[in-house]
């Protein structure tokens, strides 16, 4: 039931702690004034960002810019410990949070856009790194996403798990990861023989034990 | 009007109008079951639900085809401060789709407080029990045999039962369709859920009500204390407007959750002299504590929830116990985002994860959330107080222990940073401290609240029968109406003050009850 544009303005309380807390840090960012007004600029920069023409023919929702932050940040969230995942560019994992941004309410979209300017321009900063997220190498994007999870900023923890949690989304669920964590993946589509057991087997272990 | 169920996607582009008795603005429990009820006493129903209409072959088990389908802001939707999930549902039969069918009467204790905090004197226990025994009649509610109890759930079981806990096999409404899956939280492919989609909608339907899905309410509109109309917007399935349906009617039903509901009827500006509306917002807040065993569990197969521990949950006034815990499993994204860190350290964890047993600690919470309107987006804000943070702990503490009595190698507790249990003394980590906002990872699945029943307008929303107190027209019927926590799954109480409210409009209206 979200709100339609020719809705009525509602007369409403001054707005909670929280609600300034989070308008502060998605529109204006985490740092202090200057870092503010530098990262400000540093966000509309969108020279440098080229991807290839057949990616930039199906992005829906992201830039190009915005884009190489997403697969940046999955690249790491997403570095696996073994060669039996697959990477987080072989399940295509930014081109699948570009098509789940573009499905996203255009307000909540705009929030999640800042946040990506944000964390190629500004959050690096706030971590002691120069330079833009993407430019950084995997041991400086790691301690700038480790700053923000651990951030005292309540805020940029939550920032983080979102894109965490759509970097887990565009991986995990492509069948190509379920084999390393034992998942055998739906059951529909396959052939409904022993189906019925499902149900009774942890029972049946359990008395086994 | 005849009777049917309308797709807006489907619908011909442009603007459509309706007329009516009753309008019900949201098709999960309470809304449906409202329905139901009213068409069946002849009253003539239009029902608006934002979603969509899943049938079960289009549930493919999938997290990321299902989720945004199911829940609202594709799953995603947090408390102001982002530190909490609140899930819940989207599309005709709410939450009813997803949720994994737990059954439980609102306890007598809580009634009890109702009466004397809230002058509800007349939803006493007796005068509710010949209702909610209707209801799960209505719903074939009956408790889970134990050879169907799946390995997690048996895990859970041989914890309590080494401790001397309290705890049992719980209720559930399902039939011999279920073949236990275990992929209830993304709909149920084999339409095993005897939920408001199944059972009630088509009711509604066949006792004359129209329902339209894909039909997002956007405000009603009152005029000289009377209902004048209700204006929706017809969208695609994704949001984009298709046309706008206008509904007038003699009384409305909001149905559209504690969060929905109050979000319309603040965008309506209904009357609140008291600043009432969204206020009270309750969602058991819940932690998870996940053991990792040294057998294989795979707990995703089977049943999700069919046991629960009620040692720690003391429904009484003034409780210092007030946890439920219960199984909580999650499939592999779900479970990805629970665990902590990223990178290698994910990775590693998430190979354990057809080891892992999960429970949640959900906490029948005291803290008073609210649901405002930002620019005209819903803003949840919702912090545990230090009592519910102590809650949080206790019953970490307590899941922990099951955990570890069951045999369990280690136990986490997802937060940052991460809490390692190894043995009892490892328990101590498990400190109030440790549950402030953005440190353990909290989610919610029950909101309730937020437009709340009670005798005084100057603390509550809509009288005992579910009406306001002025807007003598609007009536609510889904989990709004609670003036409190209830301590347990909702399900039953909102299908059973949604049937009662029911009643009250058809007896309000002049009709007669089925």
């Amino acid at each position: 039931m979200s709100d339609p544009k020719s809705a009525p303005r509602v007369v409403r309380p001054p707005p909670s702690a929280q609600q300034r807390g989070r308008r502060r840090f998605l529109r204006l960012g985490l740092a202090g004034t200057a870092a503010l007004a530098a990262g400000a600029v540093l966000a509309w920069q969108t020279s440098g960002y080229e991807v290839p023409d057949a990616t930039a023919r199906t992005l829906i929702a992201l830039s190009a810019k915005e884009y190489l932050v997403v697969a940046a940040v999955a690249a790491r969230i997403l570095r696996s410990d073994g060669a039996d995942f697959p990477s987080a560019d072989e399940v295509d994992a930014a081109l699948f949070i570009d098509k789940m941004v573009a499905r996203v309410d255009p307000a909540n979209r705009t929030d999640l856009l800042r946040l990506l300017h944000l964390l190629e321009h500004v959050i690096p900063l706030q971590s002691g790194r120069a330079g833009r997220f993407t430019r950084l190498d995997g041991a400086g994007q790691d301690a700038v996403l480790t700053a923000m999870m651990t951030s005292p900023v309540g805020l940029v923890r939550g920032a983080f798990e979102a894109l965490k949690s759509l970097c887990v989304m565009a991986y995990f669920r492509d069948a190509r990861t379920w084999g390393a964590i034992g998942y055998d993946g739906p059951l529909v589509g396959r052939p409904r023989e022993g189906w019925t057991d499902l149900a009774t087997l942890g029972a049946r272990r359990e008395r086994a034990r | 009007m005849s009777a049917r169920i309308l797709h807006g996607r489907e619908l011909a582009r442009g603007d459509r109008s309706e007329s009516c008795d009753v309008v019900v603005c949201g098709g999960g429990a309470g809304g449906s079951m409202a329905a139901r009820e009213l068409a069946r006493a002849g009253l003539e129903v239009v029902l608006l639900e934002e979603g969509g209409d899943h049938e079960p072959a289009g549930f493919t088990q999938r997290e990321d085809e299902m989720i945004p389908e199911l829940f609202q802001e594709l799953g995603g939707r947090r408390t102001e401060d982002l530190a909490i999930l609140v899930l819940s549902g989207r599309g005709l039969g709410g939450s009813t789709i997803h949720n994994t069918n737990l059954c439980k009467r609102i306890a007598p204790e809580i009634l009890a407080r109702w009466r004397d905090e809230h002058g509800l004197r007349g939803l006493t226990d007796a005068a509710l029990a010949p209702l909610f025994a209707e209801v799960e009649q209505l719903l074939s509610v009956t408790q889970i045999p134990q050879a169907r109890v799946n390995a997690a759930n048996a895990i859970m079981q041989r914890g309590i039962e080494r401790l001397g806990f309290r705890g049992g096999r719980l209720s559930h409404n399902r039939d011999e369709r279920c073949i236990g899956s275990g992929f209830c939280e993304l709909g149920c492919a084999y339409d095993g859920k005897l939920n408001a989609r199944r059972l009630l909608i088509p009711q509604a339907v066949a006792a004359g009500a129209t329902v339209y899905t894909d039909a997002r309410v956007d405000r009603f509109r009152v005029e000289r204390g009377q209902l004048r109309d209700v204006r929706a917007t017809l969208t695609d399935g994704r949001g984009n407007a298709r046309g706008t349906l206008s509904v007038r009617a003699k009384a409305i039903c909001l149905a559209g959750s504690a969060i929905g509901s109050a979000a319309l009827a603040l965008r309506s500006e209904l009357h609140d002299p008291h600043a009432q509306l969204g206020r009270g917002l309750r969602i058991h807040p819940g932690a998870a504590v996940v053991g990792v065993f040294d057998e294989r569990v795979d707990a995703w197969r089977g049943i999700p929830q069919s046991v629960d521990c009620t040692e720690l949950l003391d429904l009484r006034p003034g409780s210092d116990k007030r946890v439920w815990i219960v199984p909580s499993f999650a499939h592999p994204v779900g479970a990805a985002a629970l665990v902590p860190g990223f990178g290698p350290s994910l990775f590693r964890e998430m190979r354990r994860y057809s080891h892992l047993v999960a429970l949640a600690a959900m906490v029948h919470d005291e803290t008073e959330g609210r649901v405002t309107l930002d620019d005209g987006r819903v803003r949840i804000a919702y912090e545990p107080n230090e009592a519910d943070r102590a809650q949080l702990a206790l019953g970490a503490r307590g899941a922990a222990r099951i955990l570890m009595a069951a045999g369990a190698r280690e136990v986490m507790v997802p937060a940052m940073p991460a809490i390692t249990i190894r043995s009892e003394r490892d328990l101590d980590q498990l400190l109030p401290s440790r549950f402030a906002p953005h440190d353990a990872k909290l989610t919610a699945v029950h909101p309730m609240g937020t437009l709340r029943m009670g005798s005084d307008p100057a603390t509550s929303v809509v009288d005992e029968r579910g009406r306001h107190h002025t807007m003598r027209s609007l009536y609510v019927v889904d989990g709004s109406l609670f003036p409190t926590s209830i301590g347990g799954p909702p399900q039953i109480g909102i299908y059973t003050l949604a049937l009662k409210v029911a009643r009250s409009v058809i007896d309000d209206l002049g009709a007669r009850p089925a």
